[in-house]
């Protein structure tokens, strides 16, 4: 992922497909359904950096025992995030699909990752990444009821 | 309504710039099927009914200026129906009111009024009903056979992109959340089209036909991030629904349990995707994860050719909605990646409509199904404006 993160960042950085508006990340990364809250978190880090906003709104779905966790983020300037988040499949291979939206254009990535691309789940701080806690306080908060759930602060990075 | 003789008598009401101009063709490659005549209601504006006289002289038929001229006719089996949003319901009743079939554009009406208008009118004079969406597509009929065959497991989410790339982006005022009406009423414009209806509504119809469940509750959210012409008249250019699941009423495969899943939909612009646009469905699974794309498998082609080039806008046609309008600016079709097709496999939805007529059964996006579309459909506009979860059925 990190590699993928910072590839997708250096494009976004040159301006060629405008500002990001919209993230699809549809993400086999989880080791087992114990980690899947935490392979959401470091996604929907990872999101926020492309887009460059603050969350201020989450609609999750699933959960541990639904074996998928899928977040919808709405960000203060108006952009959007879909993230689903799975464990690695029996062939063992982790794999990202991406579609990232900017105003004037779009990026894809639709592909296993190799294990020298995959990133083991816990080490996003190691290129500098913060989870957001009080955006996953809302994934929780949303998982229990149902219901959409405002995030405390707006701030991606704490 | 009594069995009829081969071939199908086909009425089309509306004609130039609309989807009739890609629903016409489509019944007149069926060699079971006649075009009639080109028909509208005898009040439309004058600019509208100019265009359907030209579509009519185009498909050298006679132009009926009366809708209920044209289906007092005995010789007509069939009406598609491709008026404007607005009065589509409308048209839509009258039609199976006077026993014909009903071959519906998308999404089937404005409200869930007129929704179970039309509903309650095919039930009643018994005439077979379809709305026309991406079902019977081979990339979709590959993704049910998926479904039931357990290729993924017990499926447990489902995540669709049905996306256009089409239109000059980069216009729309940056930076600001969408104020979103919960009852929009307005839905045809010449330069924009609501994008969560227009184009979410292949993802609502497929996600229902592929899981065989009721949707139960809806999250939506709408935005303004390409097109200025979406943004002066307070039209989304791109929207996202996230929804929950009745569990199946029969269950044809295991119980699906907590299944949930997300659409995204929009126009996107001319240059930010090889092809059409994104339109793909993953489905996710117990044992698995299948991503099954319109546009896979293919093969990719470069060559020592002109690269291609974007068309002029259209002035009375900038988002290229109409064949007819992207004809008239020598659109040229990208050529760069070439889908592998099965010769046999048909993706004619007008003939799967009518092979419902000849075998007397319901076709699997019937008036009942559009209805259920709708539903889902402007119950996301309530939600993106309230910003919350909404639980179906909408209060009639």
């Amino acid at each position: 992922m990190q590699f993928l993160y910072k590839t997708v960042k250096s494009v976004l950085d040159s301006g060629r497909i405008g500002s990001p508006v919209f993230v699809r990340c549809v993400a086999q990364i989880a080791s087992d359904r114990e980690h899947l809250t935490d392979a959401l978190a470091e996604v929907l880090a990872i999101a926020g950096l492309w887009l460059s906003a603050s969350p201020q709104k989450v609609y999750a779905q699933g959960g541990k025992d639904a074996g998928q966790i899928t977040a919808t983020v709405h960000y203060l300037s108006g952009q959007t995030a879909l993230v689903s988040v799975g464990t690695v499949k029996a062939n063992g291979m982790p794999r990202v699909d991406l579609m990232l939206l900017g105003n004037k254009g779009a990026i894809y990535h639709d592909s296993l990752l190799l294990p020298s691309f995959a990133m083991p789940a816990g080490t996003i701080s190691r290129i500098g990444i913060s989870i957001s806690k009080s955006l996953m306080d809302a994934v929780e908060r949303s998982l229990q009821t149902g219901k959409s759930a405002i995030i405390e602060g707006g701030k991606t990075n704490e | 309504m009594s069995k009829r003789q081969k071939p199908y008598g086909v009425l089309l009401a509306t004609g130039l710039r609309t989807h009739q101009e890609n629903y016409a063709l489509a019944f007149a490659a069926d060699p079971r099927c006649r075009l009639i005549a080109v028909t509208d209601e005898a009040d439309v504006p004058p600019h509208r009914a100019a265009w359907n006289r030209k579509f009519a002289d185009k498909m050298n038929l006679p132009y009926i200026p009366d809708l209920d001229d044209a289906l007092a006719r005995d010789d007509v089996d069939i009406v598609s129906v491709c008026s404007e949003h607005e009065r589509r319901g409308r048209v839509a009743v009258k039609c199976a009111q006077a026993g014909k079939h009903l071959y519906l554009d998308k999404p089937m009406t404005c409200s869930v009024a007129d929704a179970d208008a039309v509903v309650a009118a095919v039930e009643k004079a018994g005439v077979r009903s379809q709305m026309f969406s991406f079902i019977y597509s081979p990339w979709a009929q590959s993704a049910k056979k998926a479904v039931e065959a357990g290729a993924v497991g017990e499926l447990v989410a489902v995540h669709c992109d049905m996306m256009f790339a089409k239109g000059n982006p980069g216009t729309a005022p940056p930076g600001k959340q969408r104020k979103q009406d919960p009852h929009p009423t307005r839905f045809t414009f010449v330069d924009s089209k609501r994008e969560l209806r227009a184009t979410g509504v292949y993802a609502v119809g497929l996600i229902r036909w592929l899981t065989g469940c009721e949707v139960s509750t809806v999250f939506g959210v709408t935005a303004n991030y390409f097109f200025a012409e979406h943004a002066k008249n307070d039209v989304e250019d791109f929207g996202l629904l996230a929804f929950t699941f009745d569990n199946p009423p029969q269950p044809p495969r295991k119980r699906v349990g907590n299944i949930t899943a997300t659409v995204a939909s929009g126009r996107i612009g001319w240059m930010s995707h090889p092809q059409g646009g994104p339109n793909c469905v993953y489905l996710i699974g117990t044992e698995g994860t299948l991503k099954i794309d319109t546009y896979q498998p293919r093969i990719e082609v470069y060559a020592d050719e002109p690269p291609w080039m974007k068309p002029p806008i259209h002035l009375e046609d900038p988002m290229s909605f109409w064949s007819s309008t992207q004809d008239e600016v020598n659109t040229q079709p990208k050529r760069g990646w070439v889908v592998l097709r099965d010769e046999g496999e048909s993706s004619n939805d007008a003939s799967h409509f009518v092979d419902c007529i000849e075998s007397e059964r319901e076709s699997e996006m019937s008036a009942k199904d559009g209805a259920a579309v709708v539903e889902v459909l402007m119950a996301g506009y309530v939600s993106a404006a309230k910003g919350d979860v909404i639980s179906l059925p909408l209060p009639r």
